[in-house]
């Protein structure tokens, strides 16, 4: 009762909830749940040791009956040295996986016990290890099981799995830190069967890859139904909505969570976690119950997060699709988890950062990681594209849905919040800055050589390129097609994308079809030469000098045809000027690039640089003074976001000591303390 | 008090000897830097685009990376290298100046140096045991730190520095263990260098074994000496605070911050001939050295008569 009044006080009128309270849909379902699961699990912290079960409901959706259903085993990553997993990790390198440093005792791992069809047929026996991205023999992570009869088309099978698992020390998104774990990809989950048309197969295809040090994951629409048993001394946050507790005799409490129309499930359960709730409230917008898990010693992490929450609920909501569920949890690790854990997107859970001294007011580093985390929840979360394969339609959309938050809501980076309590006093002025997220989003890479962004992410030479690539580069390659087509059009493309391709699972080609089709351009070419080219930007003027034209020497003909020595003179102080400007073009993409000239008496010339050309030199003679170029700039007053080095988009015909001096002197300071410190040790 | 603010008045009245050390600072930063002269100048000497910005902006900062792709990066080894041989060959004349006092003459000084450079150089070898066994202690006590789940800056999670606070109490009690440590290390070689001029000693070996046991004698020395290296990084922190709160923009602030970063090495510097000073302060105090050693100073009977 006090509830409405209380709204009409404070003047905000939710929109319906889609979700009810114990997170089932109103109406009709918003996807089409073709994978749902009832899960039940046992954590012993002491033994590292978990026992789940798992009915499996999975609907085939293809024309052609399935005899054989795939499925991911992710811990089995962390089984031993010779997984897939640790392997390209070793070799390549990766975030968040520090599986190489494993010794003994950190190994995790996943065994499927039994798989039990309704009338009790146990088909485990039939289970045999797949290796369809490298052949690895010692890779678990992908198994089969077969039927004794095939799903028929659109028909629906029920398996109920039970597992054990060894919990892993914690490495990319899994695992135990001291008192704290965190459960994502820990249930054997079945993979996606693509059906035609979806993502270009033309026969229905399983999908479902192996754990790879760089891939995050692909699944299917469902209802997750979750009893989740820890001891009392541990709390637990999970995906989707709380929908009960209960003491069990044996000092363990069973927490009870459920959410339809996701496609994954992942949980925390950590002893000594604070909890602190809010709830989002916006005109027009459902509202969202918020929970933040934070460890005792960050506890000013909380207001960070959740007001970093809800400004992207807000501006995602309001732009793209508002936010359906009813819950949303977000997780800050305990120190020391933060990089191996934090930063990871789960539909309706997500773990962010902690900080035990935030800077205020708003710390630039929590906020950008909570803002990344939440607007996943769209880009991925909702609009669930394929991890494995296409990482940039969900990290790169990330990416650039962050810096459109953060624009909003003004908040640049700032470097000095880096620093470390006790050190920000006297080294806080030394790196106060305020660099837009668009500016860094680029400046990782370097144009040309580099990857194509879209491909399978373990196909890509490092983790570092893969990074680069997928959430920069391609946050930047949005941003070029943004400023090809104009914001509004791009708004209104970016919503179509969400309402159109929400619940389901969109390709790179579908985004571009609809790009064509939202913008009335054909972007695919542009668009195939940012995602599948390796192609990059810098345009720069890298020459410009004006002198009088030299006056010509040698021999010339003599009006009868003889070659006659015509004497050196010096040049017509009353002669034209002539400038000489150099743009050159690093990286292959096929954008516009026009040159502007600014001339002494203030008029100004366009050049086109024809398309193709990695080079032009523009020449110009006029009468002096006037005629000199003072300036020459690429791109005047529209920057391509991809442009990697924005500093070197215009130079001029005098010299600026200012900005080489303050480099130079940056430099020459840090070498003589440098210097000095060593020269201490003398 | 007076055995910290004397050495400090001779360090900093010490002027031109810390103009010598600072020569030989920028000698090796130049050389340092000078590969990215042509680099930086190329990038930024005409960059419009870049005129009033601060060092860490989108148009510097951000884009030096790209900038040293092809080459052109900073030069470290080699300077380094050389800074070795100059800093050995200059602290002969710093511990002439630190010891002797009286007008200071820049060709007594090389030639104080030239003179001492040798010793002075097998005298550091000789303490570099030293200073691995004084590391020891900080060493051992951050396994049992660790051991009882307490850490050190060097025993925490890396990303510590980011989201937690390196600063407990643990971790800085361990650190003043380490600057104690160092401090043993660091007087030690102090006191040999002020006994290997004074004494006039060839033995290296010697000099570091009778400065240790000297040193050892008076531990309020090696406690003073490490505050002594507190206020000189302390004073050092403030003015490079002040530099860095210099706003930024054109060539005259750049240069100003230049000018005021001379004043945070000037500062260094003339600790670290202060440091040199307290030595030869606590060698003339305690006495405890004879002022010859070795069987060539024991006395030698007269010759019977003829």
């Amino acid at each position: 009762m006090l509830a409405p009044l209380l709204l009409l006080v404070v003047g905000v009128t939710p929109a319906p909830p889609r979700f009810d309270q114990s997170g089932r849909s109103i109406g009709a379902p918003l996807s089409d749940r073709t994978a749902s699961y009832v899960l039940e699990a046992r954590y012993d912290p002491a033994k590292r040791h978990l026992t789940g079960t798992a009915r499996l409901t999975w609907t085939n959706r293809s024309d052609l009956p399935q005899g054989t259903l795939w499925f991911h085993t992710y811990w089995n990553a962390f089984k031993n040295s010779e997984s897939t997993f640790v392997r390209e990790q070793r070799r390549a390198g990766a975030a968040r996986a520090s599986t190489g440093r494993y010794a003994g005792e950190d190994f995790g791992w996943t065994e499927l016990r039994s798989a039990r069809l309704p009338d009790g047929t146990d088909v485990r026996s039939t289970l045999r290890w797949e290796r369809p991205d490298d052949g690895n023999p010692a890779d678990q992570t992908v198994f089969t099981l077969t039927l004794p009869a095939p799903v028929p088309p659109g028909g629906q099978v029920t398996l109920d799995l039970a597992w054990e698992a060894r919990v892993p020390k914690l490495a990319a998104r899994t695992g135990v830190h001291g008192k704290y774990t965190l459960f994502g990809q820990w249930f054997p989950k079945i993979g996606v069967l693509e059906v035609p048309p979806q993502r270009g197969v033309r026969t229905p295809t399983w999908n479902c890859h192996q754990f790879h040090a760089t891939t995050e994951f692909y699944a299917d629409f469902g209802s997750y139904d979750a009893a989740l048993t820890v001891p009392r001394t541990m709390a637990v946050g999970a995906a989707g909505v709380r929908t009960g507790r209960t003491e069990n005799p044996d000092g363990t409490v069973t927490h009870r969570f459920h959410q339809d129309d996701v496609i994954d499930f992942a949980w925390t359960a950590w002893e000594g976690a604070l909890e602190v709730s809010d709830v989002f409230r916006s005109d027009g917008l459902p509202e969202v119950g918020l929970t933040v898990l934070v460890p005792p010693e960050a506890r000013r992490t909380a207001p960070h997060v959740l007001a970093a929450a809800k400004v992207a609920l807000e501006h995602a909501g309001r732009r793209w699709l508002p936010y359906p569920y009813p819950h949303l949890t977000l997780v800050a690790p305990p120190i020391g988890a933060n990089l191996q854990s934090g930063g990871m997107e789960y539909p309706t859970f997500v773990t962010v950062y902690a900080r035990t001294d935030p800077a205020q007011p708003r710390d630039s580093l929590l906020w950008e990681v909570a803002i990344h985390e939440v607007v996943h929840g769209w880009w991925q979360g909702m609009v669930a594209s394929n991890e494995f394969e296409e990482a940039w339609l969900d990290e790169g959309f990330a990416t650039w849905a962050t810096t459109e938050v953060m624009n909003a809501v003004g908040l640049d980076w700032d470097l000095a919040q880096f620093l470390p309590p006790g050190t920000r006093w006297f080294l806080g002025p030394l790196l106060r800055s305020r660099i837009p997220e668009r500016d860094i989003r680029p400046a990782g890479t370097v144009p040309r050589f580099e990857s194509s962004i879209l491909r399978p992410s373990w196909r890509f030479k490092t983790g570092g390129e893969m990074g680069r690539s997928t959430y920069g580069r391609a946050a930047a390659a949005l941003a070029v097609l943004e400023q090809e087509v104009g914001p509004e059009t791009f708004a209104r493309l970016m919503r179509t994308y969400a309402e159109r391709w929400a619940f389901r699972h969109p390709s790179t080609d579908d985004f571009l079809q609809l790009a064509s089709e939202v913008s009335g351009k054909d972007l695919r070419p542009l668009g195939n030469a940012l995602f599948r080219g390796t192609a990059g930007l810098d345009d720069s003027v890298t020459g410009l000098r004006c002198a009088p034209p030299r006056p010509p020497s040698g021999f010339f003909d003599a009006d009868g045809g003889t070659p006659v020595l015509r004497a050196p003179r010096a040049a017509d102080p009353g002669g034209d000027v002539r400038c000489e400007v150099l743009v050159e073009r690093r990286g292959d993409l096929p954008l516009p690039l026009d040159v502007q000239l600014t001339f002494a008496d203030g008029t100004h010339l366009r050049r086109d640089v024809p398309p193709g050309e990695l080079w032009t030199r523009i020449v110009t003679e006029r009468p002096p003074p006037g005629g000199r170029v003072t300036l020459a700039e690429v791109h005047p007053g529209a920057r391509p976001t991809i442009d990697t080095s924005p500093g070197n988009d215009a130079r001029s015909l005098d010299a600026t000591p200012g900005p080489a001096l303050t480099v130079g002197g940056w430099f020459l300071y840090a070498a003589q303390l440098l210097a000095a410190a060593v020269g201490s040790l003398l | 008090m007076n055995r910290l603010l004397e050495p400090i008045r001779v360090g900093f009245g010490e002027w031109r000897t810390v103009a010598v050390l600072l020569w030989a600072n920028w000698l090796v930063a130049g050389l340092m830097v000078a590969p990215t002269v042509p680099t930086v100048w190329a990038a930024f000497g005409h960059a419009p685009l870049a005129v009033g910005k601060p060092l860490v902006s989108s148009e510097l900062l951000i884009g030096l990376r790209p900038l040293f792709v092809g080459g052109g990066t900073p030069s470290v080894g080699a300077p380094l290298l050389l800074l070795v041989v100059l800093q050995t060959f200059l602290v002969g004349g710093v511990v002439w100046r630190a010891s002797a006092g009286g007008p200071f003459r820049l060709g007594a000084f090389l030639g104080q140096s030239g003179r001492l450079v040798g010793r002075n150089a097998r005298l550091y070898l000789w303490l570099l045991l030293l200073l691995g066994v004084a590391m020891l202690v900080p060493v051992g006590l951050a396994a049992l730190l660790h051991v009882l789940g307490l850490r050190t800056i060097f025993t925490m999670p890396g990303e510590t520095w980011i989201f937690g606070s390196p600063f407990g109490v643990t971790s800085v009690l361990h650190l003043a263990v380490l600057g104690v440590a160092l401090a043993l290390w660091r007087l030690s070689l102090e006191v040999g260098r002020v006994l290997i001029f004074r004494d006039d000693l060839r033995t290296t070996r010697r000099a570091a074994w009778r400065a240790l046991r000297l040193v050892l004698r008076s531990p309020l020395s090696i406690v003073l000496y490490a505050v002594l290296g507190a206020v000189a990084t302390g004073a050092a922190l403030l003015l490079m605070r002040g530099r860095a709160m210099l706003p930024e923009g054109n060539a005259g602030l750049a240069l100003l911050a230049l000018g005021v970063g001379q004043t945070v090495l000037w500062t260094r510097l003339a600790f670290q001939v202060a440091g040199t000073r307290f030595a030869a302060a606590l060698v003339q105090r305690t006495d405890a050295a004879p002022r010859h050693v070795g069987h060539l100073e024991e006395p030698v009977e007269a010759a019977p008569p003829v």
